[in-house]
C-alpha cells in the first residue's frame, strides 16, 4: 500500500481518529493494529517473517537481560563465598548463556534476511563458478525486510551491550518493529529514540499536526512533481538501449528485432544519469518526508534521514547526509565494533611501529571503510552492480583519505577553503563522483556499465542527442516539457539553501511566525501537485524506489 | 599535566585547526569524523590505560575536551 493511495488515506484517517479519541493508554495498540493492517495489504503470507523476527528478538533480549541481571545481582555474594576459579567458571557460563541467546536471535533475524534476499545471488554465483546454472528460488522480498531486520539487530545488540533495558511490553516492542510510517523505506529506527515515544500518551497538538501535514505536502511535491518530471529522461537511458558498435545498422535493418531500440551516446548518459540523481533523491527523500509527516501527526518523531546530500563537499560528507539512518546504523554496529576491537588496535600499533603515525592512522580505517561501503552496496541489492557501487564509493573514500595530507598542503597556502567558488566546485565534484558510481548500479548489467563509462568519457555523440531532441519535437518543445522539472528544482534548491544557511537548518523554523507566507506556499504546493504533478503512462509516480531494498 | 591538557595535546595532533579549549560541539558540529574518533579512542586508550567501548561512543562523551576528561576519569575508576 503506497502512502499516496486512497486505501492509505482511509487507513490514516481512521487511525488518527481512534488514536486521539480513545484513552491515551490505547494509543500504542491503535498504532500496532494499523501497522498490522498496513502490512497485511502487502501480502498476508509475508507477515510470518516479521512475526518470527519480532517474537524471537523480544524473548531473546528479555531472557539475555534476565540472565545477566541474575548473575550480576548474585555476584557480590558469590565472590565472597566461592573459590576464585569456581566464581570465574560461573561468570563465563552466564556470559556464554547470554551470548547464545543473542546469537540465536541474530541467526534468526539475519538468517531470514540472507535466505530471502541473498540466497539466490550467493548460490547462483557459486554454481556458475562450476559451470552450472541455478534457476533461483525467486522468493519475493517481504515489505520492509531490511529495515525491520536492522531494527531488530540494533535492539538486541544494544540490550546485550547494556545500553538500555529491554522492553517488557510485547505489544510496544512489536510496534517498534512494525510501525507503519517507517515500513516502506525507513528510516531505520533505534529503540532508545522511538521506543520511549510509544510509552507516553500523546495529546492532540494542532501545531504538530499541521507541521506533519506540511511535511507530507512537501514530500508529495518532491515525489509527484520533481521525481516524476525527471523520470522520462532516466527512462530513456534505461529503456530499450542498444550499445553494440554497429547499433545503428542493427536497429535500421528491415525486420530487425531491435527496431524499437535506440542508440545512446555519452552526452545523453551524462544528462540521463544526472536526471537519475534528481529522481532518486527527490523520490527517496520525498517518501521519507511523507513518512515523517505521517508520524508527526501522531506526535512521534522519526530519525533524520537526509541533510541536503548534494551540498556535500566530499563523498564522506555525502554519506553523512544521505540515508543517515543506514550510515549511522552501519557505523554503530559494524564500523566501530571492528575499529575498537583488540585485533584492530594491535594492527594499528604494528603499523605505527613499522611505518609511522600517518600510515597507522589512515590504513586501518581505510580498509574498514572499504568493508563498510561494500556492505552499503550489498544492502542495496543482491547483484554485482549494487555491490560494485559500494566498492567504488569505498575505494574513492580510501584514496581521498590517504591523499588528504597532500591536498591540505596544496589548499592551505592558496587559502582555498574560504573561497565560495571552491565550496561550489567541491559540491559539484561530489555530485559528479556519486553520479559516476551510480552508473554501475543503474546500468542493465555490469558489462553495460563498463561500456557506459567508455561512452561518457570518450564518445559523447552529440549527433545522437540532437536526433533525440528533434525526435521529441525540437529544443523548444523539449525545454517546455521539462518546465515542471526546472520549477520544482528551483523550489527545492531555494528551500535547501535556506535550510543549509539557517541557524536551525529548518525551513519550518523560518516560517514559524510568517503565517501569510506559509499559507501562500502551501497553496502553491497544492496547485503545483494538482496541475503539474505528472503521472506518465507506465510510470507510477507514487511508487517508492527505496521500498525494493 | 592534567587529563584535559593531555587530551588537548592528542586532539591537536589529530586536527590542529580547532579551538579544543572552548569547543563544545566536536561531534554534533561535525568537527571530528568517524575516522578521527577511531584514532582518538586508540590514543586515549594508550595514554590513560583505559578501554573505551562502543557503548561509550556517544556524542555527550566526545563533544568537548572536558567531556572526554570526565569519561577518562570515569573509566579509570
Amino acid at each position: 500500500m503506497s502512502f499516496l493511495s486512497f486505501e492509505f488515506v482511509v487507513l490514516f484517517a481512521a487511525t488518527l481518529l481512534l488514536y486521539y479519541i480513545l484513552p491515551r493508554k490505547a494509543q500504542p495498540y491503535v498504532l500496532l493494529a494499523a501497522s498490522i493492517v498496513f502490512y497485511l495489504f502487502a501480502g498476508p503470507k509475508y507477515i510470518i517473517y516479521l512475526a518470527a523476527s519480532t517474537v524471537v528478538t523480544y524473548f531473546a533480549a528479555l531472557l539475555a537481560y534476565k540472565n545477566s541481571k541474575k548473575f550480576s545481582s548474585a555476584a557480590p555474594e558469590l565472590k565472597k563465598t566461592l573459590p576464585a576459579d569456581e566464581y570465574k567458571r560461573l561468570a563465563r557460563q552466564s556470559e556464554r548463556r547470554g551470548k547464545l541467546l543473542v546469537g540465536a536471535a541474530l541467526a534468526v533475524d539475519l538468517g531470514i534476511l540472507i535466505a530471502v534476499k541473498y540466497l539466490d545471488f550467493l548460490v547462483g554465483n557459486v554454481v556458475s563458478l562450476f559451470g552450472g546454472k541455478f534457476p533461483g528460488l525467486g522468493l519475493l522480498l517481504p515489505l520492509g525486510l531490511s529495515y525491520y531486520t536492522f531494527a531488530a539487530v540494533g535492539y538486541i545488540v544494544d540490550v546485550d551491550r547494556g545500553k538500555y533495558a529491554p522492553e517488557r511490553n510485547f505489544f510496544r516492542f512489536a510496534l517498534y518493529m512494525t510501525y507503519f510510517p517507517q515500513m516502506l523505506q525507513g528510516p531505520i529506527p533505534r529503540f532508545d529514540k522511538t521506543g520511549p515515544q510509544f510509552s507516553v500518551g500523546h495529546k492532540f497538538s494542532y501545531d504538530e499536526f499541521t507541521d506533519g501535514l506540511r511535511l507530507i505536502l512537501w514530500g508529495a511535491f518532491k515525489m509527484l512533481v520533481i521525481a516524476s518530471a525527471a523520470a522520462p529522461a532516466v527512462a530513456y537511458i534505461t529503456g530499450n538501449v542498444l550499445i553494440a558498435p554497429n547499433a545503428a545498422e542493427l536497429i535500421a535493418a528491415p525486420g530487425s528485432p531491435y527496431a524499437a531500440f535506440h542508440e545512446i551516446g555519452g552526452a545523453q548518459l551524462w544528462l540521463g544519469m544526472t536526471a537519475w540523481g534528481i529522481q532518486l533523491y527527490t523520490n527517496f527523500s520525498g517518501g521519507i518526508d511523507i513518512a515523517e509527516g505521517i508520524s508527526e501527526c501522531f506526535g512521534i518523531r522519526l530519525a533524520e534521514n537526509f541533510r541536503r546530500p548534494y551540498f556535500a563537499t566530499d563523498l564522506t560528507d555525502y554519506w553523512n547526509r544521505w540515508h543517515i539512518s543506514l550510515s549511522d546504523w552501519l557505523k554503530d554496529y559494524v564500523f566501530y565494533p571492528m575499529a575498537l576491537s583488540k585485533r584492530f588496535a594491535r594492527f594499528s600499533k604494528f603499523l605505527k611501529k613499522k611505518f609511522g603515525k600517518f600510515i597507522a592512522k589512515t590504513v586501518p580505517v581505510s580498509i574498514l571503510s572499504l568493508i563498510l561501503f561494500t556492505l552499503v552496496g550489498i544492502w542495496h541489492g543482491a547483484n554485482w552492480g549494487e555491490i560494485l557501487f559500494g566498492v567504488f564509493n569505498g575505494v574513492i573514500i580510501m584514496i581521498s583519505t590517504l591523499c588528504e595530507p597532500l591536498f591540505v598542503k596544496i589548499r592551505k597556502p592558496l587559502k582555498m577553503d574560504s573561497l565560495v567558488v571552491w565550496r561550489i566546485f567541491r559540491s559539484l565534484r561530489t555530485f559528479v563522483l556519486i553520479t559516476l558510481t551510480r552508473v554501475i548500479s543503474r546500468a542493465p548489467s555490469v558489462s553495460y556499465a563498463w561500456k557506459y563509462y567508455g561512452k561518457m568519457f570518450a564518445s559523447p555523440r552529440f549527433d545522437l542527442l540532437s536526433k533525440q531532441i528533434s525526435d521529441e519535437g525540437g529544443l523548444a518543445a523539449v525545454l517546455v516539457s521539462y518546465i515542471p522539472l526546472f520549477l520544482g528544482l528551483a523550489a527545492l534548491f531555494t528551500v535547501s539553501m535556506l535550510e543549509e544557511n539557517s541557524k536551525e537548518h529548518s525551513v519550518r523554523a523560518l516560517l514559524q511566525d510568517r503565517t501569510v507566507l506559509r499559507v501562500v506556499l502551501e497553496v502553491l504546493l497544492v496547485v503545483a501537485i494538482a496541475v503539474i504533478g505528472t503521472y506518465g503512462i507506465g510510470y507510477d509516480a507514487a511508487q517508492f524506489i527505496y521500498t525494493q531494498y | 599535566m592534567t587529563e584535559k591538557e593531555q587530551i588537548i595535546e592528542i586532539l591537536t595532533d589529530i586536527n590542529p585547526d580547532i579551538d579544543y579549549e572552548n569547543e563544545t560541539a566536536l561531534i554534533d558540529g561535525g568537527l571530528l569524523d568517524s575516522f578521527d574518533i577511531v584514532t582518538l579512542v586508540g590514543e586515549l586508550n594508550d595514554a590513560f590505560d583505559i578501554t573505551i567501548t562502543v557503548v561509550d561512543l556517544v556524542p555527550e562523551n566526545f563533544n568537548s575536551a572536558d567531556a572526554m576528561a570526565a569519561l577518562v576519569l570515569r573509566l579509570r575508576d
